[in-house]
């Protein structure tokens, strides 16, 4: 695990300088800030939860729910339905853990995880979130900005939610969470030409909202 | 996450995704719920599994049992069809066996064309025999077969008992 490797490292320092000596061989290494801490920490957390230790889990539960609750609001514009989304992706990752082989960041890793889970989600109840949403589903999108009212969208969180499903899914996971268009797309399960072309009408709609 | 692909994103963009927050915060707790589930987890991995084994095994009993049954229906007719021609032949194996015994002695004192001609038509009898046997054992309860079977028994007998006269008669 790399958090091991980082205490390893960080001890090997110590030594290096010799007692009393505080001559740091690497300094940006030798001074751990709250997130590396937080990094190392985390990544102990993911060691133990993968030997079962689920008080290790609720760790990593605790540092990380804001986050996967954050990514699932903006997914699915529903911050009740994203409460019940985060449960899902919590338990899908601890019954995924064993495949986590640290090759990336764990926060990346549950972040697949949660979108995987509300992807999925939202594919098999899609013709529920339209009749709810009454026709703001993807073969229903808006030429015009769906806020009524002028300045209720002056908040790009609310502008988010307003975005038609498919148009939402593309622009959270390539501008807010950072994926290229042939990672989306493979996500999605649509081309890579449909994902470019919602990300461009997602940022047309956010821009007439927020205008 | 991942890193956005800031250098795409026009300005605007930029500076409204500057003010969203990486975190936000559910309205309750939501631990204990996932807690439940995680708890309840091996319980439910465990009983798709146990069934799918019991099935498994169930199919294969099934399976092995047929099997079984087929290779003991099998075994039953072979066994059936032994102990019929057992039945069959019963009443003349004494004397083909006594014939066979005494034949080279018979030959001996046949000319050697009569030989000859007993010997072929016991090879022919042989044959006919060995025939009747296969299609016993396939259907034993044919009572033409079992009466052809009498009758080819029969004739070996009287074949070996013509030889018999005649060598005497040459004797």
């Amino acid at each position: 695990m790399y958090g091991t490797a980082a205490a390893e490292a960080s001890h090997l320092d110590a030594i290096s300088t010799g007692p009393g000596k505080v001559t740091p061989l690497r300094p940006a290494a030798r001074e751990l800030t709250e997130q590396d801490q937080a990094d190392e920490q985390l990544a102990l957390a993911v060691a133990r939860a993968q030997t079962g230790d689920k008080a290790a889990f609720a760790q990593i539960y605790r540092s990380q729910h804001r986050r996967v609750y954050a990514l699932c609001v903006r997914l699915l514009g529903d911050r009740q339905l994203a409460e019940e989304l985060t449960q899902d992706a919590f338990i899908k990752a601890w019954q995924q853990l064993h495949s986590f082989r640290g090759e990336a960041k764990f926060s990346t890793w549950l972040h697949r995880v949660t979108a995987n889970a509300v992807i999925s989600y939202q594919r098999k109840h899609s013709p529920w979130l339209r009749w709810l949403k009454k026709g703001s589903g993807d073969d229903e999108i808006p030429e015009s900005p769906m806020h009524e009212s002028p300045g209720e969208a002056r908040d790009l969180e609310a502008a988010i939610a307003k975005l038609p499903v498919r148009a939402r899914q593309v622009f959270v996971l390539m501008d807010i969470e950072g994926y290229s268009h042939d990672e989306t797309a493979a996500m999605l399960g649509i081309a890579e030409g449909t994902s470019k072309a919602q990300l461009f009408r997602a940022r047309e709609l956010l821009r007439a909202m927020l205008a | 996450m991942n890193q956005p692909v800031n250098s795409e994103q026009p300005e605007w963009l930029r500076k409204q995704l500057d003010t969203l927050s990486p975190e936000l915060s559910p309205s309750r707790d939501l631990w204990p719920d996932i807690a439940q589930q995680i708890n309840r987890q091996p319980k439910q991995r465990w009983l798709p599994m146990a069934v799918a084994a019991s099935v498994l095994v169930s199919a294969l009993s099934g399976v092995f049992t047929w099997q079984m049954y087929q290779q003991r229906q099998s075994e039953q007719a072979i066994a059936n069809a032994e102990r019929l021609l057992q039945q069959i032949e019963s009443p003349y194996s004494q004397a083909r066996v006594s014939y066979a015994e005494q034949w080279p002695t018979m030959r001996a004192n046949l000319d050697p064309e009569t030989a000859a001609i007993v010997e072929r038509n016991l090879q022919i009898i042989g044959e006919a025999h060995k025939e009747l046997v296969k299609a016993l054992q396939k259907q034993p309860d044919d009572p033409a077969l079992q009466q052809l079977m009498r009758q080819t028994l029969a004739k070996e007998i009287e074949v070996y008992q013509v030889a018999e006269n005649a060598s005497r008669v040459s004797i």
